[in-house]
This record gives C-alpha cells, structure tokens and sequence, in this order.
C-alpha cells in the first residue's frame, strides 16, 4: 500500500501530545475536514467517523490497533478505501518528535473519475501535514 | 460494512462568520447560527474547549478560556443566535486554529 509520512519536533511532552490520540473525539479538533466522531465504545478503541467533504458527507468505521503510551498510537479505517494511520511520540530533550505515518489505499474504481494517483498521494500528504502542524500549534504555547 | 456517502448533512447547523478583525494582539469574530431547534452553546463550546485541552470557565451565555484572553459569548433567540469570539492571547496561527475549531464544533455537534 502507498503511504505518506510527515513529522515535526513539538515543544511539548510526550504524554501531553500523546493525550490528543486517545480521546478519539479529540481528532475533530486537529484532522481537516473531519466533522464527527460518534458511537465511541466504552474502551475507546473503535468509533464511527464523518468527513465533510465539499458539502459531501463521508461516513465510515475506525478501529484502534494498537495503543503504547505515550509511544505510538495506531488505528485503521476499516469501510471504503482501507487505511492505518500510525502516530509517533520520541522524546528528543524537552521537545518531543512527532511522526504521523498514513498507509492507504488507492481506490482503484474512482481513480479515474477524480485523480491520478499522484495527485492523490499530495492530498494525502497536505493533510498529514496539516494535522502534524495543528498538533503542534495547539500544544505548543 | 461499506462506507456510507450522503449529499446533504441534515445535523448540521447553519454558522456563517458576519465580521472578523484580526491584529497583531488579537482575534475577534461574530457569528450567526440559524437553528430550527433550540442549540445549548454552554454544552457545545465547554465540550470543544475541553477537546482543545483549555481550560473553560461559564458565566451564564458566556465561556471565558486561556485566563481570561479569550471568550466566547452568545445571544440567543428562539431560531439563531448571534455568537461572539474574542482571543487575544496565543500565537496568530493558535488563534485561526482555535476559532476554526470552535466553528466547527458550532456547526456540527450535536
């Protein structure tokens, strides 16, 4: 599977940037485009997305895979194009390096309605980049 | 389980940004919500400040965050309710990304 990476260095504990992950409403809050978080399971690792897109709604099922505090944090999109998105927290003095890392799909059928897969593979990596910054600038003071 | 694509987004509430004044020292904005139903903007903003890690402090139709620099305040009728977002702490950038937030979270929270 292709995959996109981005990564920035925060002014900020691990722990502290590490909390934006486990709370899986939070993502709203820092991920484009990204509208709701619903039907949380009480343990937190799965929920139900919708992306607003261009008016267009997109809606679809996550799963956490995997949960090392405060290293890695990891879930998959488990409806339509499959992907897993894998954030990463290395101390680095008093900062912290934060790594984002998206493997996905390339939705063959639609491919040839909307985009090459390159322009495809720029999308994904703006928004990964996007979110590393949103990250940073609200952890940071 | 297939994703799920819908046209229109019948949750959502209409906010559209009336004015805005940006500076070096500080952000301003007013917004307008258009609601079929009544909306509770303490539950709404408490809960995306909580999401943004700030800490809220509510005083009737009023949220004061960041110590104080920043608040938002609303005047609400029974179908729209005019919404005031004042920041002057923070980076520029932190600004746009809070008050984006916070919009967000207007517009589509239930």
């Amino acid at each position: 599977m292709p995959k996109v990476t981005e990564s920035a260095v925060v002014a900020a504990p691990a722990e502290k940037i590490f909390q934006m992950f486990v709370e899986p409403q939070r993502a709203v809050m820092f991920v484009p485009g990204l509208s709701r978080i619903n039907n949380i399971s009480p343990d937190k690792r799965s929920w139900d997305y919708e992306f607003n897109w261009l008016g267009l709604v997109i809606s679809g099922h996550s799963e956490c895979t995997a949960s090392e505090a405060p290293k890695k944090y990891q879930f998959k999109t488990l409806t339509g194009n499959k992907s897993t998105w894998t954030y990463r927290c290395e101390p680095d003095g008093a900062n912290t390096k934060l790594s984002l890392e998206v493997e996905y799909e390339v939705p063959q059928q639609q491919l040839a309605r909307f985009a090459s897969e390159t322009v495809l593979q720029k999308m994904n990596q703006n928004t990964a980049r996007e979110i590393v910054s949103h990250i940073k600038t609200l952890l940071e003071p | 389980m297939s994703i799920r694509l819908r046209i229109i987004d019948v949750r959502r509430t209409f906010v559209a940004r009336l004015w805005s004044r940006d500076t070096d020292r500080g952000l301003r904005q007013i917004w307008i919500a258009i609601h079929p139903r009544e909306r509770d903007w303490a539950v709404v903003f408490c809960n995306a400040l909580d999401l943004l890690m700030e800490t809220a402090k509510l005083d009737r139709q009023r949220i004061s965050f960041a110590e104080g620099a920043g608040q938002i305040a609303w005047q609400r009728t029974a179908f729209w309710t005019i919404i005031h977002l004042d920041m002057s702490a923070f980076s520029e950038k932190k600004r746009h990304l809070l008050a984006a937030a916070l919009l967000k979270s207007a517009r589509y929270s239930d």
